[in-house]
């Protein structure tokens, strides 16, 4: 066990942790941030996508270790109180959602990718969210809520 | 294709018969329209609650100790060392489960025969992952450290893994008692089978699989449990579509009073109908929390989920049509086999019987006969997925309608057209004697024709990529939803005295977004504001009983059941608001919050006031009983039986037999529609589930009964790269159903896209392609048959544009 201190939508989280623990148990087990969910054994499914110094992981395939020093963002980072972030109210509009399970892993993935492409098509769309599965939506009106995110946050709508 | 925007409403609603109760008014309020999700907000942010999510004082977790072998003899089991962990609180097998029952199983009768199933087995596993121990620890990780200390023996025994061969009298029993490992058989038939099969100018047969797949919701289950022993109270969180079923089950199988369990079904993310069983981990962490009094969580794992989660479909499949030259079917005979696994569940007989139900579709065909062979084998048992025994008759009679016109040469439209229940017909009998209540395929398919212009759009394709291999299928489908005289369902209205809705319904919404529909039910019927209507469910005690939210039921059950209780609020808040008023309570109008009469409409009430005057005795009319709570338990006289038409355009690789599906569209008649977003979001998640069984999904097992693809890397849901857009309208015929008129969507893109996918790749292998595809059609299935149909091409060069029927 050793002690480490996380820092995780800007506040630090300290604990004692064995070095096998997972990320995502750091955050969703001691820190209490739930948000963040678990959907697989295996890093296919996406559910745990968290942004960690600015690109997108899969919180179930990084040891809470590897993330000490690191600047951690997770869903619960991202509305400011009850104002939504545009890719969580683009998400809302355009019914992106039905269990929400997967919700989190897609609003974070789509994060990093329209910061690193702010006018996607389509197919662009598709393929960087192929790695987060979705079992209720068949993903068109996902794949519409980043498209439509991508145009409130172009239009100046505030993105972290 | 007109965007579903502009189609929703346009007018296509056909009426044919006159009501015998009169019609909805026409809607005014938010009945129809597509008001945003309610539910949102927490989701979006992170603060659903998931049965992983819930954090208990002493909270100690459970690991299963699973048998790597599909069948064994369980020689001896050592939990001492797993014992000596620190955080080891308990290790649980068989033995020490003193007084619990056994899990459900079916009543006997007749050709069908119940089984005895452990929650931990005691001498004999199974099925692979069948769970021989559980161990109990302070911390998540240190359950699963214990769990690999339990020392387990195991004696393997030849499994039985193929349904049909289990049936042979020489293969192993996978229960002493069952002869030929047949658990339930049912013959069914209705007319006269024999003259139609000998009047016909031929027969046409086709055997297909339809192949057992996860349903793989994306949040795998879960379980915790927690005691309280001064008041014998039993709390439950389970990841259950059916919380009062669960209730019940685990009252008789721990000996406690139903009244002393509480179950509760927190966010749930997504279900399918695997959610639906009461499974071993329920008793086992319920019995657990009792004996060791403090809490216990169990969360399965995503390859416990592919083990032991039930699997949905697995059917071998026979299906003989009776025709005339000229694409008439006269009769049918299909045989199911049904691959039940290792236990008699009522799921895996009732099931393939819905199968057999449904076997004729939306063809006018009276001379029917079925016959159901349930088969045990040694796999985790098969349960619902969604659409549920509907998808695999659809899949069956939509493959063979194409396979007729195959062989007479007839457009597979034509042989459709030619078989389809005349509009005039509804409500129509069905030689399994259903009732459809209305429907119209002729007008479904030509909308879809039209909409999608999908044969002008092939030409253009194939003409614009002469190189390139495209194809085009349909199904023109059914089903039956709105479960059903059997199962009523519940839900409770009530208002507090500042005038809040507070709303209570039955079974557990999983994504569905029942808040949202309900809340627009609500708010219509009472003329208040949707933000003042709360929506509660999940629990047994908010109401007395309910049933399962499952078989695309809940618009029309719990929809109804919702309508009703709020009439009733209405009824008795009208009573209060004619004595302050001094008016007739049959002429109030419940508008904005207020309430007024006709006559009068300047002198009104607000909704808040009379709703505070009903806490006020004094204020109530004589005789009228205070507050303002109703209840409804409701269970329709029919069945609804929604119906449609699908089409989908694919391309295929010739290099790689990969396939692409390119265009989508549907045209659904699903009677009224309450929230159209959520109606088509419906779609969309079925058809691509639909889809993933069409290409990409089966389970996937080896002789010796090993799962070979019990994870997401193998186990192949579609993603975002895999789906085609989808292009969704509909018609509306009228139905009585219910009072709502609504006939269910749930399942509808599941059961209609699977044929439609594979009719689609088998119109771009063209004719020579052989033996009819299997599914899912992975590049390699396509590939071989793109080999030997230009092996067939060499000799016959015109045999793949004479097949080109629809094209």
């Amino acid at each position: 066990m050793k002690k480490v201190s996380l820092r995780i939508n800007g506040k630090e989280y300290a604990s004692e942790i064995e070095p096998r623990l997972l990320l995502v148990s750091f955050i969703r087990d001691i820190c209490g941030l739930t948000g963040t969910h678990i959907g697989c054994d295996t890093s296919n499914c996406g559910a745990c996508t968290v942004i960690m110094d600015g690109k997108s992981v899969k919180s179930c395939t990084v040891l809470a270790a590897q993330a000490v020093g690191k600047e951690i963002t997770t869903i619960e980072g991202l509305a400011k109180g009850e104002e939504l972030h545009p890719i969580q109210r683009a998400f809302w509009e355009h019914h992106g959602l039905q269990c929400g399970y997967c919700t989190p892993g897609m609003i974070m993935q789509a994060l990093w990718y329209l910061k690193l492409n702010p006018s996607p098509t389509e197919q662009e769309v598709r393929e960087s969210l192929s790695g987060n599965l979705c079992r209720c939506t068949g993903y068109q009106n996902i794949v519409d809520s980043v498209l439509a995110a991508a145009k409130y946050i172009r239009n100046g709508d505030q993105a972290r | 294709m007109a965007s579903a925007q502009q189609t929703i409403g346009s007018g296509m609603a056909t009426r044919r018969k006159k009501p015998k109760t009169p019609l909805p008014k026409p809607t005014q309020g938010l009945v129809g329209q597509p008001l945003k999700r309610v539910e949102d907000h927490r989701l979006l942010t992170g603060q659903g609650k998931f049965l992983g999510d819930i954090r208990l004082p002493g909270l100690s977790y459970a690991t299963f100790v699973r048998s790597p072998y599909a069948r064994a003899r369980l020689k001896h089991l050592n939990s001492v060392a797993a014992l000596s962990l620190p955080t080891t609180v308990a290790v649980f097998t068989a033995n020490d489960l003193i007084g619990l029952g056994d899990m459900p199983t079916v009543e006997e009768a007749p050709e069908k025969y119940p089984t005895k199933r452990p929650v931990l087995v005691q001498d004999e596993v199974r099925y692979l992952g069948e769970a021989v121990a559980l161990v109990i620890s302070t911390d998540p990780y240190a359950a699963e450290d214990a769990a690999e200390l339990v020392d387990v023996s195991y004696e393997p025994l030849e499994p039985v893994v193929d349904p049909v061969k289990a049936m042979l009298p020489d293969s192993p029993r996978v229960h002493e008692h069952i002869p030929n490992n047949i658990a339930y058989h049912l013959k069914t038939e209705s007319g006269d089978v024999e003259r139609a099969f000998s009047c016909s100018d031929g027969v046409l047969t086709l055997e297909l699989e339809n192949q057992r797949v996860s349903p793989t919701p994306l949040e795998p289950r879960g379980v915790a449990a927690s005691y309280d022993p001064g008041s014998s109270n039993l709390t439950v969180w389970s990841t259950t579509q059916d919380p009062h079923s669960l209730r019940g089950i685990l009252s008789a199988g721990l000996g406690l009073p139903e009244a002393k369990i509480t179950v509760i079904a927190p966010d749930m993310g997504g279900a399918f109908g695997q959610k639906i069983s009461v499974y071993p981990e329920d008793f086992a962490i319920a019995f657990a929390a009792i004996r060791l009094r403090r809490p216990v969580k169990w969360l399965e794992s995503r390859r416990e989920n592919l083990l032991v989660g039930t699997h949905g479909r697995g059917q071998v499949q026979r299906i003989e049509l009776a025709h005339t030259n000229d694409g008439r079917v006269l009769g049918v005979k299909a045989k199911i086999v049904s691959d039940g696994g290792a236990y008699s569940t009522s799921g895996a007989f009732e099931i393939p019987e819905l199968t057999c139900a449904m076997v004729t579709g939306v063809y006018d065909v009276q001379d029917v006969r079925t016959e159901l062979y349930s088969v045990l084998t040694n796999k985790v048992p098969q349960d619902a997925y969604r659409g549920a025994g509907r998808p695999e008759a659809c899949y069956l009679i939509e493959r063979a309608i194409n396979a007729l016109a195959k062989k007479l040469r007839l457009d597979p439209l034509e042989v459709r057209r030619k078989n389809f229940i005349p509009s005039s017909k509804y409500p129509y009998r069905t030689a399994s004697g259903y009732t459809y209540d209305s429907g119209d395929s002729h007008l479904a398919l030509s909308t879809l024709l039209e909409r999608s212009q999908v044969h002008s759009r092939l030409t253009e394709l194939r003409k614009s990529f002469p190189d390139r291999l495209f194809g085009l299928g349909f199904s023109t489908w059914t089903e039956i939803t709105s479960f059903g005289p059997d199962f009523p369902q519940t839900a409770a209205v009530s208002v507090t005295k500042e005038g809040e809705v507070l709303v209570a319904i039955g079974g557990h919404p999983h994504g569905q977004g029942h808040f949202t529909s309900m809340v627009q039910i609500v708010s219509d019927e009472l003329g208040v504001d949707p933000g003042s209507i709360s929506i509660a469910e999940g629990d047994t005690r908010l109401l007395p009983w309910s049933s399962l939210t499952a078989g695309s039921r809940s618009a029309a059950l719990t929809g109804t059941a919702v309508l009703l209780s709020a009439r009733k609020i209405k009824g008795k808040m009208s009573v209060i608001a004619a004595k302050l008023l001094k008016d007739n309570p049959s002429e109030l109008v419940f508008e904005r919050g207020q309430i007024y009469s006709m006559a009068k409409p300047e002198r009104r009430i607000a909704f808040k006031e009379v709703a505070s005057a009903a806490y006020l005795p004094s204020k109530l009319p004589e005789g009228l009983e205070p507050t303002l709570y109703e209840y409804t338990a409701y269970a329709p006289s029919n069945y609804a039986f929604p119906s449609g038409a699908h089409a989908a355009v694919v391309e295929i690789d010739p290099e790689t037999g990969a396939v692409r599906p390119l265009e989508y569209y549907a045209v659904d008649d699903v009677g009224r529609v309450i929230n159209p977003l959520l109606a088509e979001g419906q779609v969309h998640g079925g058809v691509a589930q639909g889809l993933g069984q069409a290409l990409l999904e089966k389970v996937v097992y080896d002789r010796s009964g090993q799962l070979l693809n019990a994870g997401l890397g193998d186990y192949c849901l579609p993603s975002t790269t895999d789906m085609p857009r989808i292009n969704w309208s509909r018609i509306e015929t009228v139905t009585y159903a219910n009072i709502l008129g609504v006939k269910g969507i749930g399942e509808a893109g599941t059961i209609a896209a699977t044929p439609a996918l594979v009719n689609a790749v088998e119109d771009a292998l063209g004719a020579a392609g052989g033996e009819p595809l299997g599914m899912p059609l992975l590049p390699e299935l396509v590939w071989k048959s793109l080999s030997s149909k230009s092996r067939t091409a060499t000799a016959s060069s015109s045999a793949h544009e004479g097949d080109r029927a629809s094209g």
